[in-house]
């Protein structure tokens, strides 16, 4: 039986943040292999590059775990959401590209906090559209407010410190800044159509496996719109080839953070999701510095500040864990789901059951087909292909330390996935 | 006036009956269903995708009647201006 047994609302909770926290460490692991990756490459090709591995690895891991005839009858339940699904990905996708043009223009220091602010525009999209925090009170406002307020000013002390050894000169302009705001804005954004297919019921797992045509279509569009058209970014990819791995690498670590991302979206709201997922600056860091030795030239002032900085997104993500939806919050929770049930014909019952991390999907499910292990094998074997002509690049690495950090992200991998597994059965 | 409305009437069951089944009420309604038919195949084809593809429909009503989905819509618009401009 797929149907997890009836628990607290906490348990939900705690496995929200569990989630998030997991999205965070895996989306900060994300960015280590694209470290590995030469300089030269066009930021076009990069993210083509990790989409491309993004692509293969969302259309594999959902198969595995759930099977095609689950997911086919999960997008067939909620027809509607497919739309909603592929504009959440080309959302993504124009955002990714503003931020390439923020950081040509202002620089990460400036662009990093401002983008950032999509926590905030996720909590205010969340309280309007989906009455998250309606109901909850003043302690509960404070803490989740609070904790974002303070993971973005600790991202803030961060990515200042750590542009104090880059230097270098940037054309500061006015568009960069609006770039960095627009990157925010779209990705606040984006969690819109994620929070509106989880109250209707749909798994994350079949959410991604559409979501990820919105992204690769409009990702390729845009990398063909700026080469001058397909022989130029076929000459680029050639030039990439090299380092493609690394990007399908980090492609994949990328969809299992956003997969954490999107169940603690799922459980605890998009207002305290995001926030808790965006601690994933704090990992990138810890590889940056550690394992790669970004950080040697910086001074004692700015390895102070890289601590407070730190050390304020860790009470931010603290307080957003402890502040746990009231049963009066809940409530408003479910009038926004009874809204999307009487507005699409979905049944209340049923995705109240699914809210609550049971899956009766699991139980009309076909069974699964011979050839969709083979899926499996071929994406591995894309992994194995661009991994015979991989080659490393000549940089600083720190082996122990990529043991350490790499031992802790599956230590979050392990814990989110056997808790989701034991509470949902990954509903 | 009773016969404009029964008339009406019976070209929306007409309609309805075309829009259902891909092919006019009557006599050889099976002839028309495609089978060797050209114009009954073509309709049944397209009414086959309107009004059975759920997929269509729900999509529509969700553009049309779902004020929720504007709002990313509208921002997605704004951020393509952008890079349009920063292009």
């Amino acid at each position: 039986v797929s149907i997890a047994p009836a628990q607290s609302p906490r348990s939900l909770h705690v496995l929200g943040v569990v989630c998030g926290l997991a999205a965070g460490a895996w989306l900060g692991a994300a960015e280590a292999p694209t470290k590995l990756v030469t300089t030269g490459l066009s930021p076009f090709v990069i993210s083509l590059g990790m989409v491309a591995g993004v692509f293969v690895a969302r259309w594999t891991v959902p198969m595995a775990l759930k099977g095609t005839g689950y997911i086919w009858m999960d997008l067939k339940e909620k027809p509607h959401l497919v739309i909603w699904a592929i504009l959440a990905g080309m959302l993504w996708a124009v955002a990714n590209t503003l931020t390439v043009f923020a950081i040509r223009d202002v620089g990460l220091s400036i662009a990093f906090p401002l983008w950032n602010l999509n926590s905030l525009v996720g909590l205010f999209w969340g309280w309007l559209l989906f009455n998250e925090l309606r109901g909850a009170g003043a302690r509960q406002w404070a803490k989740v407010l609070g904790g974002g307020t303070a993971l973005l000013f600790g991202a803030c002390l961060l990515a200042y410190a750590t542009t104090q050894t880059a230097g270098g000169e940037h054309r500061g302009s006015t568009m960069g800044i609006l770039a960095a705001l627009g990157a925010g804005l779209l990705w606040g954004t984006m969690y819109i159509p994620y929070r509106k297919a989880y109250i209707s019921g749909m798994n994350p797992l079949s959410f991604v496996t559409v979501f990820t045509f919105g992204e690769l279509g409009t990702t390729l569009l845009m990398a063909v719109l700026f080469h001058g058209g397909t022989e130029g970014l076929a000459l680029e990819l050639t030039k990439a080839k090299p380092a493609l791995f690394w990007l399908f690498l980090g492609g994949f670590c990328w969809v299992i953070g956003d997969l954490f991302q999107q169940y603690a979206a799922k459980y605890i709201g998009i207002g305290r999701g995001i926030p808790l997922s965006n601690t994933n600056q704090l990992w990138g860091l810890a590889w940056g510095a550690l394992v790669f030795g970004e950080l040697a030239a910086l001074g004692g002032n700015a390895q102070a500040i890289v601590l407070v900085g730190s050390l304020i997104m860790i009470v931010g993500a603290a307080a957003i864990g402890m502040a746990e939806a009231p049963e009066s919050e809940q409530a408003a929770w479910r009038q926004a789901m009874d809204r999307e049930c009487s507005r699409y014909g979905m049944d209340p019952k049923r995705v109240t059951a699914i809210m609550q991390g049971s899956d009766p999907l699991a139980q009309e499910t076909p069974a699964r087909q011979w050839w969709e292990g083979l899926v499996v094998v071929v994406a591995l074997g894309i992994f194995a292909w661009l991994g015979s002509f991989a080659t490393r690049p000549p940089i600083h690495f720190e082996l122990s330390w990529a043991a350490a950090l790499g031992a802790g992200t599956l230590a979050f991998l392990a814990v989110g996935a056997v808790m989701l597994w034991r509470r949902t059965r990954f509903s | 006036m009773a016969e404009l409305a029964q008339g009406l009437s019976e070209l929306q069951n007409y309609l309805l009956h075309w829009f259902r089944n891909g092919c006019l009420p009557g006599p050889g309604v099976e002839a028309q269903r495609g089978v060797g038919s050209g114009r009954g195949f073509v309709f049944y084809w397209v009414v086959q995708d309107l009004e059975v593809t759920s997929l269509k429909r729900s999509m529509i009503s969700s553009i049309a009647t779902d004020a929720h989905f504007w709002v990313p819509v509208c921002v997605l618009i704004i951020g393509t201006a952008l890079l349009a401009v920063l292009r």
